[in-house]
């Protein structure tokens, strides 16, 4: 892994379009800013990893396990 | 066989609120349909047969093919999907990868369920799918198992543009729940009680 040291307003870049600043720094928070094109989507990790095995817990499902929905 | 694709309704038509930077899509309830082919004007040229792991073969109009760009989350080398109906089940659809014959999610229209379930995103985060008209958008949601329990993932819905079939699995800025269990499901109730 690449590690740079930053200071607060300073930024990196990534490629030709992606800018990460540091925002502002407190304690054990920093806050980074992103700029990226739109076809780049930017998520917090751990909101895109629980997203990703709820997706492939959900292809696990068989086509008979569904029945039930929305028979009210 | 008794998979068919699914049309959607264009009539059923999404509503659009706009609060200063965000876009609230509030999707209608909708019905999965099946379409029968009328057999005189099917041309193999706008045919493409894939073989399903579930459903085993199906024939798919071409024009039905959706694209997403990013595929779906943790499936991103699937790129192109189609939407099959569940011909016992109207409230169920199934959305098929064409790259992956094994992969398939079922998915539901979540206000069929949440009457009140509404899609928070920003301006730029509907792009990737190149939505001008909120009116156009088709939201899905997938359904997933958890714990032997049913759930819908209300925080990453399947967001569809009608006009130019492309898709995208977009995160809601707010925080929904990524497991909503169906209400009143007798499996879900057994397992509460």
């Amino acid at each position: 892994m690449l590690v740079l040291s930053r200071h607060r307003d300073e930024s990196i870049m990534i490629g030709d379009n992606v800018v990460v600043t540091i925002v502002d720094i407190r304690g054990d928070k920093v806050r980074l800013g992103i700029d990226a094109p739109q076809s780049i989507p930017v998520h917090r990790q751990e909101v895109y990893e629980a997203i990703k095995r709820e997706n492939e817990q959900a292809s696990k499902l068989d086509s008979s396990s569904t029945r039930e929905i929305g028979n009210d | 066989m008794n998979l068919r694709v699914v049309t959607v309704d264009i009539k059923e038509v999404t509503r659009k609120l706009l609060c200063g930077l965000w876009i609230l899509i509030c999707p209608q309830t909708s019905r999965f349909t099946s379409v029968q082919w009328s057999v005189p004007e099917r041309d193999k040229r706008f045919v493409v047969n894939i073989d399903t792991t579930r459903f085993g073969a199906v024939e798919i109009e071409k024009e039905d093919i959706l694209q997403f760009e990013a595929g779906l989350i943790g499936f991103c080398d699937s790129k192109d999907w189609v939407i099959l109906a569940d011909a016992e089940n109207p409230a169920v659809a199934w959305i098929q990868s064409l790259q992956d014959c094994s992969l398939a999610l079922a998915v539901v229209s979540p206000r069929r369920f949440i009457p009140n379930y509404q899609v928070r995103l920003t301006v730029s985060e509907l792009s990737p799918i190149h939505l001008t008209d909120v009116d156009q958008a088709f939201v899905l949601c997938v359904v997933s198992r958890n714990d032997n329990r049913l759930t819908m993932n209300l925080r990453a819905p399947v967001i569809i543009n009608l006009d130019q079939k492309i898709g995208a699995q977009i995160m809601t800025s707010d925080d929904q729940p990524l497991q909503y269990p169906f209400a009143n499901l007798s499996s879900n109730l057994r397992q509460s009680a």
